[in-house]
C-alpha cells in the first residue's frame, strides 16, 4: 500500500495526541497542587475545593471562548478584511475607531449583507426557519414517542431504526439528501415524473430550495426531540392514567391534563436548546444550498458568507456576528422570562422541590 | 376461557396473533395494527438515505444517485393532424417548446391561407425526442379504418413502390441535384409535382423535361444501396419483401402509414431470430378503437426499435465504438496571498507546458498560461507553499487568499471512462454533434452558467478525436461537461437514438467502490480514519474529564458566581460557530498549533464543555447527598467520595458525555478545515469532502466511504442510546 498513511505518520501522530493529552493532564495537576496550597492551605478558603474543581474548565473556555469573543468584538471596531492594496494591509494592519463600527452597523440595517439581500428579509426567514423547524420537531418527536409508548411488538426495533437519522454523521446525512433533490436522478424528481408532473428545480428554485432545507432538517431533527420525549413519557407514572380514565376522561383530555403538563419540565429546556440550535444550524442551509442562493441564507450563513466568501469583510461580519448573537439572547431571554425556565433548571434554589413529583424515569427504554 | 374444563398442557401452543398483539393488554388489534403502519411508515422514511447510498455505493458506474434511469422522457406536442413528422423541422435537439414552437409557426401561416381545417383538427403528436419519430394518432386511425382491402402481394408491391416514392429529393439537396445533372446555367424556378403528390419548387433550365426533373429529383434507393430481408406474414400466407438496408424505422413506418395499405387489419409484429413476421389480423368490418399505448405498442414500433427492444445486441444490429472519455474540471488553487505576480510567474515557469488553459487570477492582475493536462496539482501545492516561505511575511500566510488559479486539469485515473460498445453513428460528425447536444440539454436543465461549467471533457471514439463546435462555432476538442453526466449514461441515450430503445442499466452490484477507496494506492481513506480516531478519542477523554470536575462543583457546592456561571455556559450555546473561527484561527496560528492535532484536541475538549457540564450537573443532582455524606463520616476525602462515589454512579451520564464529545468531534468539519490545511492531517470529513467536490462527485467511491465511516458511529450510538435517553431526561427532569 502506497497511501500516505505509514509507519512514520502512524509513530508520529500517536506521538503528538499522545504528548498533548499527556502535557493537559500534567498542566491540570500542577494547577490544582497550586491552587490547593495557595487557597486550600493558605487561604484556608471553603471555596477551594470549586476553584480546583473549575480551573481547568475555565482556562480552557477562556482561551477558546471569552478570548475569541473578546478579539472578536477588537474586529468589530475595525475595517479588517483580506484585502492588500499598496497603500494598507488591511489584514494585518486594519483601521480602528468607533466610528467604523457604527458603519458596520449603519450598512448591516440599510444595505445588503451579500449582494441583494437586506438584513429583514433574512432576519424573518431565519424566524421562519426556527419556528417551523422547532415546532414540526416537537409534533413529529410527540406524536412518534407516543406512539412508541404504546404497548406493541417491536418497540426496540422501532426506536432504533427511528433514531438512525441522529446517529448518522450529519455532513454525510445532509449529502445524501442533496443528491436525493437532484433534478435528474433525485428521488422526488423521480417520484414527480412518474406522476407525469414537471419536476421541481430544488437547487436554482428560491422557494422549494427552502422547502428542500426545511424537509432535510426536520429529518434529521424528530429523533432527538422523540428519544426526550419518551423519556419524559414514560416517566409518567401510568396510575394516573388509570385513575383518569376511572373518572372517565377521554383520550384529548387525558393528554391535555396530564401527559402535556407532565412533559413539560422535560420539553421546555430541549425546547430552548432546539431554538439555539436551529437558529445557530450551519450545515443543512449551507450545504443543500448548492447553488449559493442568497434567498435561502438563514443569518448564520449570511454571517459565513461575508467573512469567509469573497470579499472577506471580517470587520463588517465581526459586527454582524454580534447582532445575530444579540438577537439569539434576546429571543432565549423573552423565552425564559415566559416559561419561568430558569426555575425549572434548578437556578433557583428555594423552589427546587416544587417541580412536578416525577419519578426518575426507569434507564429501560424497552 | 375455552379450556378450562381440559387438562392444561404443561407447553402452552404458542400462537403468533396473540404474542403479536400482546392480545389482553393496551389497545385494541386494529389500533395496534395502525400504529404498527404509521411506524413502519416513519421508519421507512428515516431509512431510506442510507437505503439510496448503499444502493449506489454498490453500482460500478460513479455517477449517478439512481438505480434505474429513463433516459429520455416522451414530449407530447399539440399539431393538426395531417402534418408529417418528415414535414416539421424537427431537429434532435430540439425539445419539446422548440418542436412546438415550429408547429405553431405552421399552423400560423396555414390559417393566413385559410386552410381552416388545420385549425379544427388539431391533435395530438407524440414525439419521442432525440430518436426523430412523430406520427399524428388521429392520422394513422384514419388511414386504418379506410383503408382498401389488399392481397399480399398487392400489399408487396405498394410497399416497394412506395419505397422509393419517399426517397425524393426537396431543398438544398434537389437544388444540387439538378444543378449537378444539368450545370448551373440558365436557371429559373419551376414547380415539380413528384410522384408522392408533393411540390417541390426548384431552380432548373426552362428545356428540361419535367419528366426527366422527376427522374432527377427520385433517388432509387434499390439500385444504391444493398437489400435486407423483410419477411411479412399475411393470414397465413408468408412473403418476403426485399427492401433497401437503409430504410431507417422511421422512413419504414412511414411507409407503411402512407400507402393505405390496410383496411380494418390489424398489424402485430413478431420478431423471431432474425426476421421480422408482420401479422394482419382481420377484425371484420367493425369499427376498431384503439388506446394510445396500443398503437404505440404495434404499431409505432419499427423493425429496428422492435429488435432493440426485445433484445439488444449492440454488436450485432449497431456499430460500437471505443468511447473514451477523460474528464477535467476547472479547479480553483488557491495560492498564498504573500506572493505577487512575479513570485507566482517564477513558480508556473516551471510547471509543463501543454494544450490546456489556464488562468490565474491575482489581485494585482491576471497570467494566462498553457498547462500540461495531466498537471500534479499537489506538487504544485507544495511548489507554492515552498516559494511563499522564502519571500516577504513568509511563514505567516493567511487561510483565506484571494488569489488563486483556475485550472483545466484532466487528472485521468478515475475521472476517464471507458464505453468500450459505445454505439457508433454511421455519419462521421454526427456523434459530436449529438453528444454537444446532449450536454447542452444538460447544462440547460441545471441551469448551468457558462461561466460555472467546471468540469470539462475530452472525448475520443476508437482512438480518433471527436471534434465539437464551440459556442462560437469554432472546432475543439475540449468541451464543456455537467458534472451528474457520465459516460454510462451517454451510452444509453446514444443507444438510445440510434434504435429508440430505453435501456434501462448496464450497472449490477460489485464491491469495487469498497476496494477502491480502501486499497487503491491513491486512496488515503485509511489515514483519515486513523487522524479521526487519534483525534476523536482523546478528545472524548479529555473532554469528559474536564466537564465531570466542573459539573460537580456546580452541582454539590455554592459560591460566588454559580448561577452566573450556568447561564454564561449556556450562553455560549447561543455564539455563532461561524464568528469563532477567525480569532481562533489566529489564537491557534500565534501559538503555532496550526497543522497539528494538539490545538484540535484542545479546542474540541474545551469547545464541549458547556453541554456536558449541563447533562452531567443534572444528573449528579439526582445522587442522593446521604451517599456522600455518609462516605465522609467514614473518613473518606472529598476526592476518594468523588472518585469512588460520584463517578461510579454517574457512569451512564460519563458515557453519554463521551459519546457526544467523540460524535461531535468525529463529525466536525468547519474547525478541522482550518486548523488542518495539509493532507497528511486530514480527518475523514475534510477528505470525504474532498472526494464529493473535487471534479465531479464519484458517487460511488464517495457513498462506499461514507457508509464505512458512518455504520461504526451508527452502531456505537445505538448501543449507548439506551443511556442516552435516561442521561438526556434525568439532566433537564430533575432541577
Amino acid at each position: 500500500m502506497d497511501t500516505l498513511l505509514s509507519k512514520g505518520i502512524i509513530a508520529d501522530s500517536l506521538w503528538q495526541i499522545g504528548t498533548t493529552v499527556l502535557g493537559v493532564i500534567a498542566l491540570a495537576i500542577i494547577l490544582e497542587v497550586i491552587i490547593y496550597l495557595i487557597m486550600g492551605k493558605g487561604l484556608k478558603s471553603k471555596h477551594a475545593i470549586p476553584v480546583m474543581l473549575l480551573t481547568p474548565a475555565i482556562i480552557g473556555i477562556s482561551l477558546l471562548v471569552v478570548w475569541p469573543v473578546i478579539y472578536e468584538v477588537s474586529i468589530a471596531f475595525s475595517n479588517m478584511s483580506a484585502q492588500v492594496t499598496e497603500t494598507r494591509d488591511y489584514f494585518r494592519n486594519p483601521e480602528y475607531g468607533p466610528a467604523i463600527l457604527f458603519d458596520h452597523i449603519a450598512k448591516i440595517f440599510t444595505q445588503p449583507i451579500l449582494r441583494n439581500e437586506l438584513f429583514f428579509p433574512i432576519f424573518l426567514r431565519t424566524i421562519l426557519w426556527t419556528g417551523i423547524q422547532v415546532f414540526a420537531h416537537v409534533l413529529g418527536g410527540l406524536v412518534l414517542a407516543m406512539l412508541l409508548n404504546r404497548e406493541i411488538r417491536g418497540r426496540g426495533l422501532y426506536r432504533t431504526m427511528l433514531v438512525i437519522p441522529w446517529a448518522v454523521p450529519q455532513v454525510i446525512a445532509v449529502l445524501a439528501w442533496r443528491g436525493e433533490f437532484n433534478i435528474e436522478y433525485g428521488s422526488f424528481n423521480t417520484i414527480l415524473r412518474g406522476m407525469e408532473m414537471a419536476p421541481i428545480q430544488w437547487y436554482s428554485d428560491g422557494l422549494w430550495n427552502i422547502v428542500a432545507m426545511h424537509l432535510v432538517n426536520i429529518w434529521l431533527g424528530v429523533p432527538f426531540m422523540m428519544v426526550t420525549l419518551l423519556g419524559g413519557l414514560q416517566a409518567i407514572p401510568k396510575d394516573y392514567y388509570e385513575a383518569a380514565e376511572i373518572d372517565g376522561a377521554n383520550a384529548w383530555s387525558r393528554f391535555k391534563a396530564i401527559t402535556f403538563p407532565m412533559l413539560q419540565p422535560v420539553m421546555t429546556p430541549v425546547v430552548i436548546l432546539g431554538i439555539i440550535w436551529t437558529f445557530n444550524n450551519f450545515n443543512i442551509p449551507f450545504i443543500i444550498n448548492l447553488n449559493k442562493l442568497e434567498t435561502s441564507d438563514i443569518l448564520v450563513t449570511a454571517l459565513y458568507r461575508a467573512a469567509f466568501e469573497s470579499p472577506n469583510q471580517y470587520g463588517f461580519a465581526a459586527a454582524f456576528a454580534f447582532i445575530i448573537f444579540f438577537i439569539l439572547f434576546g429571543i432565549s431571554l423573552v423565552q425564559v422570562k415566559i416559561t419561568g425556565t430558569l426555575k425549572e433548571l434548578g437556578l433557583t434554589q428555594k423552589k427546587k422541590k416544587k417541580g412536578a413529583p416525577i419519578e426518575a424515569p426507569s434507564a429501560e427504554v424497552v | 376461557m375455552s379450556n378450562k374444563n381440559k387438562p392444561v398442557s404443561s407447553k402452552k401452543k404458542f400462537n403468533l396473533y396473540r404474542w403479536f398483539f400482546f392480545r389482553s393488554r393496551g389497545d385494541s388489534p386494529f389500533v395496534k395494527l395502525i400504529i404498527h403502519v404509521v411506524l413502519i411508515g416513519a421508519c421507512f422514511i428515516s431509512l431510506y438515505p442510507a437505503l439510496r447510498v448503499m444502493t449506489v455505493s454498490l453500482r460500478s458506474g460513479n455517477n449517478l444517485l439512481t438505480t434505474d434511469l429513463d433516459i429520455i422522457p416522451t414530449g407530447r406536442v399539440r399539431a393538426p393532424a395531417d402534418y408529417q413528422a418528415s414535414q416539421l423541422d424537427l431537429a434532435r435537439e430540439k425539445t419539446q417548446d422548440e418542436v412546438q414552437a415550429v408547429i405553431n409557426e405552421r399552423i400560423a401561416s396555414d390559417v393566413e391561407r385559410n386552410n381552416t381545417e388545420v385549425k379544427n383538427n388539431l391533435t395530438y403528436l407524440t414525439i419521442q425526442k432525440l430518436g426523430g419519430t412523430v406520427a399524428g394518432f388521429k392520422d394513422l386511425k384514419d388511414f386504418v379504418d379506410n383503408a382498401p382491402k389488399l392481397t399480399t402481394s398487392d400489399l408487396a408491391k405498394k410497399l416497394n413502390t412506395a419505397w422509393h416514392k419517399v426517397a425524393e429529393l426537396s431543398g438544398d439537396e434537389a437544388q444540387a441535384a439538378v444543378e449537378k445533372a444539368y450545370g448551373t446555367k440558365g436557371l429559373e424556378e419551376r414547380s415539380v409535382t413528384l410522384p408522392s403528390k408533393t411540390k417541390v419548387t426548384v431552380k432548373a433550365p426552362a428545356q428540361v423535361s419535367e419528366e426527366d426533373l422527376v427522374k432527377t429529383l427520385s433517388v432509387d434507393l434499390s439500385t444504391k444501396v444493398p437489400d435486407k430481408t423483410l419477411t411479412m406474414r399475411f393470414s397465413k400466407k408468408e412473403t418476403t419483401l426485399k427492401i433497401p438496408a437503409e430504410a431507417t424505422a422511421q422512413e419504414l413506418d412511414l411507409v407503411f402509414y402512407k400507402n393505405e395499405v390496410l383496411k380494418e387489419r390489424k398489424i402485430k409484429y413478431q420478431y423471431s431470430g432474425k426476421e421480422i413476421t408482420l401479422q394482419l389480423v382481420d377484425t371484420t368490418a367493425k369499427k376498431q378503437s384503439f388506446k394510445e399505448s396500443d398503437l404505440e405498442d404495434v404499431l409505432y414500433r419499427s423493425p429496428a426499435e422492435m429488435q432493440s427492444l426485445l433484445d439488444v445486441k449492440l454488436k450485432d444490429s449497431i456499430k460500437a465504438g471505443k468511447l473514451v472519455i477523460e474528464r477535467g474540471a476547472s479547479l480553483k488553487l488557491d495560492i498564498p496571498r504573500n506572493m505577487n505576480l512575479d513570485d507566482i510567474k517564477d513558480v508556473l515557469a516551471k510547471v509543463p507546458t501543454g494544450p490546456v488553459s489556464a488562468r490565474v487570477l491575482t489581485v494585482e492582475g491576471e497570467i494566462e498560461q498553457s498547462f500540461d493536462p495531466n498537471i500534479d496539482l499537489k506538487a504544485l501545492n507544495k511548489a507554492f507553499l515552498e516559494k511563499s516561505k522564502t519571500v516577504p511575511g513568509g511563514n505567516e500566510g493567511v487561510p483565506f487568499g484571494e488569489a488563486y488559479i483556475m485550472f483545466r486539469v484532466f487528472p485521468g485515473g478515475d475521472l476517464t471512462e471507458v464505453v468500450p460498445d459505445f454505439p457508433a453513428q454511421a455519419s462521421e460528425g454526427d456523434n459530436p454533434a449529438y453528444i454537444k447536444a446532449l450536454l447542452d440539454k444538460q447544462i440547460r436543465i441545471n441551469k448551468i452558467n457558462q461561466k460555472d461549467q467546471q468540469v470539462f471533457a475530452k472525448f475520443t471514439l476508437d482512438g480518433k478525436p471527436l471534434v465539437f463546435k464551440d459556442a462560437e462555432g469554432k472546432d475543439t476538442e475540449i468541451i464543456a461537461m455537467p458534472f451528474n453526466l457520465g459516460a454510462q449514461e451517454l451510452g444509453k441515450d446514444m443507444l438510445y437514438k440510434v434504435t429508440n430503445a430505453k435501456v434501462l442499466s448496464f450497472n449490477t452490484a460489485t464491491l469495487n467502490n469498497y476496494a477502491k477507496i480502501l486499497f487503491d494506492k491513491d486512496s488515503d481513506f485509511l489515514l483519515w480514519i486513523w487522524n479521526s480516531l487519534l483525534i476523536t478519542i482523546s478528545t472524548a477523554f479529555l473532554g469528559v474529564a474536564l466537564a465531570s470536575t466542573s459539573a460537580y462543583a456546580f452541582s454539590r457546592f455554592s459560591f460566588p458566581g454559580r448561577k452566573a456561571g450556568l447561564i454564561f455556559l449556556l450562553t455560549t450555546q447561543m455564539i455563532p460557530g461561524a464568528m469563532l473561527m477567525l480569532p481562533i484561527y489566529v489564537l491557534a496560528k500565534n501559538l503555532g498549533l496550526i497543522g497539528t492535532w494538539s490545538g484540535l484536541v484542545v479546542a474540541y475538549s474545551v469547545g464541549s464543555i458547556p453541554f456536558s457540564v449541563w447533562i452531567l450537573k443534572g444528573y449528579y443532582d439526582t445522587i442522593p447527598k446521604e451517599l456522600e455524606e455518609a462516605a465522609t463520616i467514614d473518613g473518606a476525602t472529598k476526592m476518594q467520595t468523588f472518585f469512588k462515589i460520584m463517578l461510579p454512579l454517574a457512569a451512564p451520564a460519563l458515557a453519554i458525555v463521551f459519546l457526544f464529545n467523540f460524535m461531535q468531534a468525529w463529525n466536525d468539519y468547519m474547525l478541522a478545515r482550518i486548523m488542518l490545511p495539509d493532507a497528511e492531517t486530514h480527518t475523514w470529513p475534510l477528505g470525504l469532502t474532498k472526494l464529493q467536490g473535487q471534479f465531479n462527485t464519484q458517487w460511488g467511491t464517495f457513498s462506499a466511504a461514507a457508509l464505512m465511516v458512518s455504520v461504526p458511529v451508527v452502531a456505537l450510538f445505538l448501543a449507548s442510546s439506551k443511556y442516552l435517553v435516561s442521561g438526556l431526561t434525568l439532566g433537564s427532569v430533575k432541577g
